[in-house]
């Protein structure tokens, strides 16, 4: 075989494996672009039964807004638990609708319990201002007792306290939807625009 | 320096390369632009550089690839392309290296915030493509610096300042199309999300916080 013959060769195998590699970086693509498949509902697995009382728990937020205390003086009013992780894209979703819907004035008590290491932690609240006190929990241990696994995942206590409403909210519809409850409950006839 | 001292056989697979460069530089770009601030919750989770110079990075690495990505599918300035996408692709080995050699088990954020683990596969992957970036700087430097070969295999020399206006309109091209990607993206309408009430009096005691 001649050297050109063998040099031949060596370019066809490397352009084989390059076009291997183009089209796995393709389908890559592909998969990403596809809108999140339907997540089969778990929420009736995950979290406190419906019904349950909110568990008393007392921690300082760590965004400036003070103490929370989930049977403190507020109650009284709905509250919302959302349980979000900052690289979690769907939870950057889900807390910017919560957030819009916050600044537009809807009355509910939000408590956000963001598990994750701290350094990104406190750099997701950086980069995504929430107007709601947040909990950074690193060891998961206010997460863990409400026995949530997945995440965004909400939970709505109403005034008296008693677990209404708990969701896996896959997209920032869902959170639409969380917060748009019957009647007594938060986010009462609020629609989403925009 | 000639063409003619170069195999047909190098240059095509140079030319090859570049392409595939440029389809996986541009096109890992495109997610970063649309999710910006969660690409550099992912940079910041490499935990290589502090924060602050991570977001900075996460800023301007996808500006960076698909200025790159530009060049080299226009084919001016190949080896000046191909040497950033070498040097790009070594520091992402390193990074890779570094935290898998940590132990960590965290997104690659090869495609902006939501992708896959890092692991080996990340690693080959980036490997192959830095030596087919190292090849087609290889093959360029040799053809001449700016020697735009889509355009003459002739080896004619593209002119400095001819050089410097292909960069300079590839840099623009990308900050204009970067800009409008991200201005467009699911984060900035999320987050900028309007909400309106149809009802002005709503039901409960007091004000959100």
């Amino acid at each position: 075989m001649t050297l050109g013959l063998i040099g031949y060769l060596v370019l066809c195998l490397v352009v084989a494996v390059m076009a291997v590699l183009l089209l796995g970086t393709m389908r890559e693509v592909a998969l990403l672009s596809r809108p999140a498949p339907n997540v089969p509902p778990t929420e009736a697995d995950d979290g406190p039964a419906l019904g349950s009382m909110i568990p008393h728990l007392r921690f300082e937020s760590d965004n400036g807004f003070g103490p929370i205390d989930t049977r403190g003086p507020e109650r009284g009013e709905n509250t919302v638990i959302l349980f979000v992780s900052p690289l979690c894209e769907g939870c950057q979703d889900t807390v910017g609708v919560l957030n819009a819907a916050l600044r537009q004035g809807i009355r509910v008590r939000p408590i956000i319990l963001l598990s994750g290491s701290d350094r990104v932690c406190r750099s997701f609240l950086n980069l995504f201002p929430i107007d709601a006190p947040v909990k950074i929990d690193t060891d998961y241990s206010q997460t863990d007792q409400f026995s949530i696994t997945n995440r965004p995942f909400g939970l709505l206590y109403d005034s008296t306290g008693k677990l209404v409403r708990k969701k896996l909210l896959v997209s920032p519809g869902d959170m639409e939807v969380f917060i748009d409850v019957e009647s007594g409950a938060p986010g009462e006839n609020i629609a989403v625009v925009g | 320096m000639c063409a003619g001292e170069f195999s047909m056989a190098a240059l095509m697979l140079a030319r090859v390369l570049s392409y595939i460069l440029a389809v996986v530089f541009m096109g890992s770009s495109f997610p970063k632009f649309r999710r910006p601030r969660s690409f550099a919750l992912v940079v910041i989770d490499y935990q290589l550089i502090p924060p602050a110079w991570s977001l900075w990075f996460a800023r301007g690495l996808p500006y960076v690839e698909l200025t790159i990505g530009l060049l080299l599918v226009t084919g001016l300035v190949v080896a000046v392309a191909s040497l950033l996408a070498l040097a790009l692709l070594v520091s992402f080995v390193i990074a890779v290296s570094v935290n898998l050699r940590r132990g960590r088990d965290l997104d690659c954020g090869c495609l902006g915030g939501r992708s896959r683990k890092i692991g080996r596969a990340v690693l080959i992957e980036d490997l192959l493509l830095g030596a087919a970036a190292g090849v087609t700087a290889v093959v360029a430097f040799a053809w001449g610096l700016e020697a735009p070969w889509f355009v003459d295999l002739g080896g004619r020399i593209l002119p400095v300042p001819a050089a410097g206006f292909a960069i300079a309109a590839c840099i623009l091209m990308s900050v204009i199309v970067g800009t409008v990607i991200t201005a467009l993206s699911r984060e900035s309408t999320t987050l900028g999300r309007r909400v309106v009430m149809r009802v002005p009096e709503m039901t409960g005691s007091k004000g959100g916080r």
